[in-house]
């Protein structure tokens, strides 16, 4: 019985501190009376609910929590929807400024710019007559 | 209003008189002829929300076998909430029998 209660209280990890401080012993009793007699190790299902449980909780609590998944959620929108140069794995990676990176590396930009430079290299090409 | 069934079924639970914890969640498997089962992680979000919504309230506390235990109390607001919502389901569940027994008749009719 000692070992299922580690258990849960380990599992009870996933809930805020200030949650645990005051609530934790009420719903420790009331997972050691739902087990049942005989079990020694946390149900699957119970495992995962009391995870999903915790997770809604610190959701709840605590508004940075918030803030940061809306932002990661941002910047996963921009990595994906904005078409970055480069391998397609990048894309999360350039996310942040991925906005800026395609401005700058638009195709047509680089187009004109292969355009420009490539005439120019042309006109100090030796054997070549110049362009204009 | 609409509640989820494991809102609708702990507050159905507390109708009664006040309960713990433990107490809500085996006679909500009772009401659910033993479909649905709280985990503690359930329960405790449904109460919580519930609380904060002002529909239960903590009656009571005590100590029983080393266990920490509280007490739950529908209030005032809960009750008309549990009321309304059954009120709800009834017309709906009368809807459905009708409907049903409508669909029925038709081949019935047909032949």
């Amino acid at each position: 019985m000692a070992g299922l209660e580690s258990w849960y209280r380990l599992l009870m990890w996933a809930y805020p501190a200030r949650y645990r401080h005051d609530r934790g012993e009420e719903m420790l009793g009331t997972l050691l009376d739902l087990a049942g007699p005989g079990r020694r190790w946390p149900a699957a299902a119970d495992a995962a609910d009391i995870l999903r449980g915790g997770l809604a909780a610190r959701w709840r609590q605590q508004p940075l929590l918030r803030r940061e998944v809306g932002w990661a959620a941002l910047y996963l929108v921009l990595a994906i929807a904005v078409p970055v140069p480069g391998k397609w794995w990048m894309w999360p990676l350039a996310g942040g400024s991925s906005m800026a990176a395609d401005l700058f590396w638009s195709r047509r930009r680089r187009h004109r710019m292969l355009r420009q430079h490539g005439r120019r290299l042309d006109d100090k090409a030796p054997g070549r007559p110049a362009a204009r | 209003v609409s509640l989820r069934e494991p809102t609708y079924l702990v507050l159905l639970a507390l109708a009664d008189g006040p309960l713990h914890g433990y107490g809500v969640a085996k006679c909500a498997r009772e009401l659910s002829g033993g479909r649905v089962r709280l985990g503690a992680g359930t329960l405790y979000g449904a109460l919580d929300r519930l609380a904060a919504e002002g529909r239960i309230t903590v009656s009571g506390e005590s100590i029983v076998d080393g266990r920490h235990r509280r007490y739950y109390d529908l209030t005032e607001a809960g009750r008309q909430v549990l009321a309304a919502e059954t009120d709800r389901l009834s017309r709906l569940a009368a809807l459905g029998r009708q409907r049903l027994a409508g669909s029925r008749l038709i081949p019935q009719a047909g032949s």
